[in-house]
Formats: structure tokens, C-alpha cells, sequence
């Protein structure tokens, strides 16, 4: 009994240390890193803090924002905590926005903040805000149901499954920026009035943005690089009418041959539903309509690639592939260097429509 | 009684991550690693099941009672004293690397030492109880173990985000000589036969291990799960930036429907559980050597209550633990396991080949003057 006793005695001298209640902490739900005017402090923070309440309808999520210029993200962060009387707590921070002009200059080594920090999950979503972060943060959508929810939502097919939205994770983000043959990819967050649209991807090499995609291609490149379904496949008939096919899974191959210069053959398969489309179309010509389908969208995948290819970015990981084929080592690596920029593409498409939807 | 044998191979097997074995073969992934990992499975595999055939000539007995019947009682001692120390080690290493990585992943703000205090206290109980009740507390807690174990090596093998192109590129650099160091650490994942050398004396006197030909798959399941899998989520060159790679990677892993999204929490019990078993059996060896060692002493392996020497002899291993964590720092206690661990795989072969010596010398004994009952062993039963 004494022995017993004495145990829990211990135990209760050691867990009345180092804990917080929840009444006393800030919870950031947003983090945003732009980049300021003032030379001396590049980088201005600015943190999302949840006001917490027991209500959790739409439309009652309400939130404060802080903002701070500092030398390092770090000290930035340590500075704000004079400016709060709660204690912040990075754990629930699932989403951080770096403003557009910090990352065409500034280097990526000062974003090692992210990984080092033990409290910020390596599964928090990274993203680009346009103009800049803060704009991004200011935003609160009526629809929120808790704090900063809106955009967790958003992101990792979570809540919408938009085929525009491409998911870029912390851990998979710093993986990207040091590995050979694969270059980091993050998505853009814009404005507009009190929502975001999250349509467009930047593709960047290890220091710098290099090229920022279209919608269209965006979808293109989600198709490809994360194998979602939930997206859509268009033809324009010569009459103006258009075909749509919800593509309802799709797989994509990669493989390459060691030439003078490398050829990467993408095969692509994919099948799904028509969802508008011109009356007994399909029934007319069901094989050649799904050929035609194939061979435009071969075409614009082909172009896509090509336009990545010139931008001296490698997002899909062509390099990675091409040096895991072939059980690459360094020399290997610089040969695929120098002749990346020539690279030959050829996209073969299987596209099988499934039906022609609820009508004929 | 077979799978109290395995339980042991499994969760020392797994202990890995704590003594930073996956760090220090990352480390050379590109010079020897993956040439250090299929090398190991041989040699590992030579070792475990070479001591396991040897202590079939010695049914019932531990290592302390094998040593006392070859050699004098003040030899027997120092070498005791000096296994136990070996063992004791790895421990204070483990609970250090524990507290550690609880204070990093689990609370921040609290004092480390708080968490060392807790596992001490945790293993000083534990560990003092007799050989009965660890190896039976062994099969709860790796019961306890298995449900997150599966369930993190499913998350990760089937993870979109693992890149198997990252893991072949590395397992193509195995044309490499690996290092001392790599080399003793690719054998940790077999070092579970050791459980032998004091759980030996459970055993009834016509035990036979069986399916000793699943130490080798186990073991090489271990090393390239912890070897590989960390690549697969960090990339070639990015893993090397982690010093607690496999929190780190835990936490790259994404619960959707869970009550948590991290299951970085779910790796971090089941840490607690491994390290819990390692730190109740490292104490409770290191106990029992101690023990040995004084002259005419007779193992009790289901003695109850259990006597005060028992708490007086974990108590100073406690306290040692402590004294470690004064003096360490990260640094340093990546110092000490790399040099520990080279320790222990040399300490391993000498085992073994002393163990051969006793078998055969056992053997001829038995063979000069043949015994009643017909077994070999029989004539060197306490």
C-alpha cells in the first residue's frame, strides 16, 4: 500500500509541470510568410489565431490575425508572442501561405523553419497566396464552420474534390527541394471577395518559381501526377457542340528509353461517362469517338509536357524515374541534366467511355 | 513456449529505431548500407541460430549457471558484471533516446527529465519482478503492440505518397563494402536470441525451438522496413536531414477518418510499449546477472515476493539512467550508441564462440562418462 502510494505521489509531482489548459493557448490555423519592404526584416509573418467558442455552426467561426516583420521566420514568431496573451500552439496549424514575391526571392534554406519545428505536422498543406499571404489570411468565408476549416477542406480531397486543386504536403515539399529528378510543386491561393479559388499550380526548380500553369493545365497536370479521378475530359465538335467525359479513374504509366536523347512514353488509361453530348453521338460511332478523345487529349498532355520541359522544371519526376530504371548513380544523373531539355515526349491515351450517361 | 522465444526477436527487432540504427544506416546509404543490410541477414542469422543450437545442450540453464560450470566462480563474476554492463547500456541509451523523443513529439514544454522519471520508475518496478512474471508481461504488451504495428506498416506501404523510385535508386547502391559500424548495426535486427542466455532457464528440460528458419525473414524484415521505408518518404537525399527519422516519417502519414490526423501519436504508444519491454527485460537481465554472480547462488525464476535486493539492484540501474542523462546530449548519446552498438556485435561473436566451446566441451564430457538417462545434458542439471 505504501509503496503504492508513494507511486502515485510521483506521478502527480509530474504531470502538474509543462501543461497548459486549453483556455490558455492560441491556436494558429493559418500561417502566412510574405515579403516586407524593410531590408532589414524580409520577412513579414502574419498568424491566424482561432478565437475559440463552443459554437460551431456556419457562419460562426471567428478568427484574429496578427502581423509582425522580423529577420527570421523564427524570430518573428517568438516576437509575436508579446503581442497575444495566450500561449500559440502550432500544432493545429494545418495550412501555411507563402506570399508570391518572398519566393522569387528568397532562398529555400530560410523555410527550414517549417520541418524543424516538432509541433508543425509534416502533413500541413503548403500553398502560394496571390497577391500575397496576408491578403489570403484576411479572407473569412461565411460558410466556415470553426476556425481556418475552409481551407483544410479545401485541400487533400478533404471536403471538395475539385480536379484543380493539387495537394502539396510539407514532408513531400522539403523531399522535393533536395532530390534529384523531381522538383517541388505548390498550388495558388487567390482571392476573391470572401472566398479562394484554388485553380492554378506553380511549378518551381530547387531555388525559384520557374512557371505557373493555367487552369486548364493545371487539371491536365493533377490528372498525371495524382491519378484523380473526379476529373473531366472535353472535345469540341466542329458544329461548336462540345462532348464532356467525367473521367472516373485513370491510370498513368511512365517509362523511359535511354537514347541520344531520352524518350518518355506516358500511357495514360482511363475510362468513364459522358456527361453532355450532343443526342446519340456515342451510338453513331462509339470507338471513334473514344480514338478522337484519346488522340486531343495525347496532343494537349503532349504540349504540357513540353511546355514543362522548356521551363527547366521537373514536377512529375522524370529524372527519379529515369535514374530508378536504369539503378542511376551520378554520372548518370548529370548525362540525364544536360539532355532533360531535349527529351523527346509521346502520350498514348486509352480513353474508354463507359456509357453515355442517364439518356441516350 | 516457442513464441515467448519470438516475442523477444520481435520487439528487439523493432527497438532499432530507439538505439538509432535506422539514422546510422541512412547515414551511409550511398557507401554500404544496403550491402551492410543483406551481409547482416547472414551474419545475424549465423549468430542467432548458431547460439540457439548450442543452448540445447544446456536445457534449463541460463548463461550465468553455463559460465559457473566451466569456469571458477572469480572469473565467472567479472565477465557477469561485464555482460551485464554491456546490457545496461543499451538501456540507459534507449531510455535517454525515449525521454527524448517523447519531449520533442509528445510536450514540448514539459522537462524531459519528467518523462525519464516516469519510464525509470515504470522499469525499476517492472524489471524487478521475477523471470515468470517478465516473461509473461512480455506477451501482454507485445499483444498490445501488434494492432499499431500492422496498422503503421499498412498506412505506409500502401501511401500514395511512397516513392518506390526513391527506394530503388538507393538499393542500387549495393555494390559497396559497408563500414564496422554498418555492419553492427544491420545485425541488431537478429539480436532478440539473446533472450536465451536468461530466459533459457524457463524452458522445460526437452524444449526444442521451433521455426528457427523465421529468425532470418523476420530479421530482414525489420532492417529493410526500417531502412527503406524512411527513403520512400523523405527521398534519397532529404532523409538524411531527420534526426528522429522514423517520428518524422510516422508523421508524414495522413489519418483522414481517424479521431487524430497524425498517426505520428499512434507511433509514439507504440513506442512507449517497445521501449517499456526492452527497458523491463534489459533491467531485469542485468538484474539477474548481478545476482548470479555471488557464489552459490540458485536462480528462482518464479520466486514470490519478490526479496529487496531485487529493488536495491534496479534502483542503482535507475539511478544510472539518470546519471546518463546528466551527462548526454544529443550529440553525445549518438556517440555512445554508435560505439555501443559495435560493442555489443563484437560481444556477440565472442558469445558465440564461447558457446561452441562449452557445447563441445559438454558433449565430450557426457561422452567419457555416459549418463544414466541417455540425454547429454542431464549430468549437468543443478
Amino acid at each position: 500500500m505504501k509503496r503504492i502510494a508513494i507511486t502515485l505521489l510521483l506521478c502527480l509531482l509530474v504531470s502538474g509541470c509543462g501543461m497548459k489548459d486549453i483556455d490558455k493557448r492560441f491556436y494558429v490555423v493559418t500561417t502566412g510568410v510574405d515579403l516586407s519592404d524593410n531590408p532589414a526584416k524580409p520577412y513579414r509573418i502574419s498568424l491566424r489565431l482561432a478565437i475559440t467558442s463552443a459554437k460551431a455552426e456556419s457562419g460562426s467561426s471567428r478568427t484574429e490575425i496578427q502581423t509582425i516583420e522580423a529577420a527570421s521566420i523564427a524570430e518573428g514568431v517568438r516576437h509575436l508572442k508579446a503581442y497575444v496573451d495566450k500561449e500559440l500552439e502550432f500544432g493545429h496549424c494545418r495550412v501555411f501561405v507563402l506570399g508570391k514575391s518572398l519566393l522569387e526571392s528568397s532562398s529555400p534554406d530560410a523555410m527550414s523553419w517549417f520541418a524543424r519545428r516538432r509541433d508543425i505536422q509534416m502533413i500541413s498543406y503548403f500553398a502560394v497566396g496571390e497577391p500575397d499571404a496576408l491578403s489570403v489570411l484576411k479572407i473569412t468565408p461565411e460558410s466556415e464552420r470553426y476556425p481556418g476549416n475552409a481551407l483544410f477542406l479545401s485541400f487533400g480531397n478533404e471536403g471538395t474534390e475539385s480536379p484543380y486543386t493539387v495537394t502539396s504536403y510539407l514532408f513531400d515539399n522539403s523531399r522535393r527541394l533536395l532530390e534529384k529528378g523531381i522538383d517541388p510543386v505548390l498550388p495558388i491561393i487567390r482571392t476573391q471577395e470572401k472566398t479562394y479559388v484554388i485553380d492554378r499550380v506553380m511549378l518551381l526548380d530547387k531555388k525559384k518559381p520557374r512557371l505557373t500553369l493555367t487552369p486548364g493545365e493545371t487539371q491536365l497536370y493533377k490528372m498525371i501526377s495524382s491519378h484523380s479521378g473526379k476529373s473531366e475530359l472535353v472535345l469540341p465538335l466542329e458544329d461548336g457542340k462540345r462532348v464532356v467525359m467525367t473521367v472516373s479513374d485513370i491510370k498513368a504509366k511512365v517509362h523511359i528509353k535511354r537514347d541520344s536523347v531520352p524518350v518518355i512514353t506516358v500511357k495514360i488509361r482511363m475510362g468513364g461517362t459522358l456527361e453532355e453530348s450532343p443526342p446519340n453521338l456515342l451510338e453513331k460511332d462509339w470507338h471513334g469517338l473514344e480514338r478522337r478523345m484519346a488522340d486531343r487529349y495525347s496532343e494537349q498532355m503532349e504540349q504540357l509536357l513540353i511546355k514543362i520541359r522548356d521551363a527547366g522544371v521537373d514536377p512529375l519526376g522524370f529524372g527519379l524515374k529515369y535514374l530508378s530504371t536504369y539503378f542511376g548513380k551520378e554520372k548518370d544523373y548529370k548525362w540525364w541534366q544536360s539532355v532533360y531539355p531535349e527529351a523527346k515526349f509521346n502520350v498514348v491515351t486509352d480513353v474508354r467511355v463507359r456509357g453515355p450517361g442517364v439518356i441516350r | 513456449m516457442n513464441r515467448y522465444f519470438y516475442y523477444h526477436v520481435f520487439y528487439i527487432g523493432m527497438m532499432n529505431i530507439m538505439l538509432f540504427v535506422p539514422h546510422i544506416l541512412l547515414k551511409h546509404r550511398f557507401d554500404g548500407a544496403v550491402s551492410g543490410l543483406l551481409l547482416g541477414i547472414v551474419v545475424g542469422s549465423i549468430l542467432a541460430i548458431g547460439t540457439i543450437y548450442c543452448f540445447r545442450f544446456f536445457p534449463q540453464q541460463g548463461y550465468p549457471e553455463i559460465l559457473k560450470m566451466f569456469v571458477p566462480a572469480w572469473v565467472a563474476a567479472p565477465m557477469l558484471y561485464s555482460t551485464c554492463l554491456l546490457w545496461l547500456a543499451g538501456g540507459v541509451l534507449a531510455t535517454y533516446t525515449f525521454s527524448q523523443t517523447m519531449g520533442i513529439f509528445f510536450n514540448p514544454e514539459m522537462n524531459h527529465y519528467h518523462f525519464l522519471l516516469l519510464i525509470i520508475v515504470a522499469s525499476i518496478f517492472s524489471g524487478s519482478r521475477s523471470t515468470r512474471t517478465v516473461q509473461f508481461s512480455v506477451e501482454i504488451l507485445f499483444w498490445l503492440c501488434v494492432p499499431f504495428l500492422l496498422f503503421i506498416l499498412f498506412k505506409a506501404l500502401f501511401n500514395p505518397y511512397l516513392s518506390w523510385d526513391a527506394i530503388r535508386i538507393v538499393a542500387g547502391y549495393f555494390g559497396r563494402t559497408p563500414s564496422l559500424s554498418v555492419m553492427a548495426s544491420s545485425t541488431f535486427f537478429f539480436t532478440g536470441y539473446l533472450s536465451l542466455t536468461l530466459f533459457n532457464r524457463l524452458n522445460p528440460a526437452n524444449f526444442r525451438l521451433k521455426h528457427v528458419w523465421s529468425i532470418p525473414i523476420l530479421g530482414a524484415m525489420f532492417g529493410f522496413v526500417s531502412f527503406f521505408i524512411p527513403i520512400g518518404f523523405h527521398g534519397t537525399v532529404g532523409v538524411e536531414q531527420y534526426v528522429y527519422v522514423w517520428s518524422v516519417t510516422a508523421d508524414s502519414m495522413y489519418l483522414k477518418y481517424g479521431f487524430i490526423q497524425r498517426v505520428l501519436f499512434l507511433f509514439l504508444i507504440m513506442y512507449t510499449f517497445l521501449s517499456m519491454m526492452f527497458m523491463m527485460n534489459v533491467f531485469h537481465a542485468c538484474m539477474e546477472y548481478v545476482k548470479a554472480s555471488v557464489p552459490g547462488h540458485k536462480p528462482q525464476p518464479e520466486q514470490l515476493p519478490v526479496p529487496k535486493t531485487n529493488w536495491i539492484i534496479c534502483g542503482v540501474f535507475g539511478v544510472l539512467c539518470f546519471l546518463f542523462s546528466l551527462w548526454a546530449n544529443e550529440g553525445r548519446s549518438h556517440w555512445a550508441t554508435e560505439i555501443w552498438l559495435i560493442i555489443r556485435f563484437l560481444f556477440e561473436i565472442v558469445n558465440l564462440i564461447q558457446m561452441i566451446i562449452f557445447a563441445v566441451l559438454i558433449k565430450r564430457r557426457s561422452s567419457s562418462a555416459p549418463s544414466k538417462s541417455g540425454q547429454p545434458a542431464a549430468t549437468s542439471g543443478q
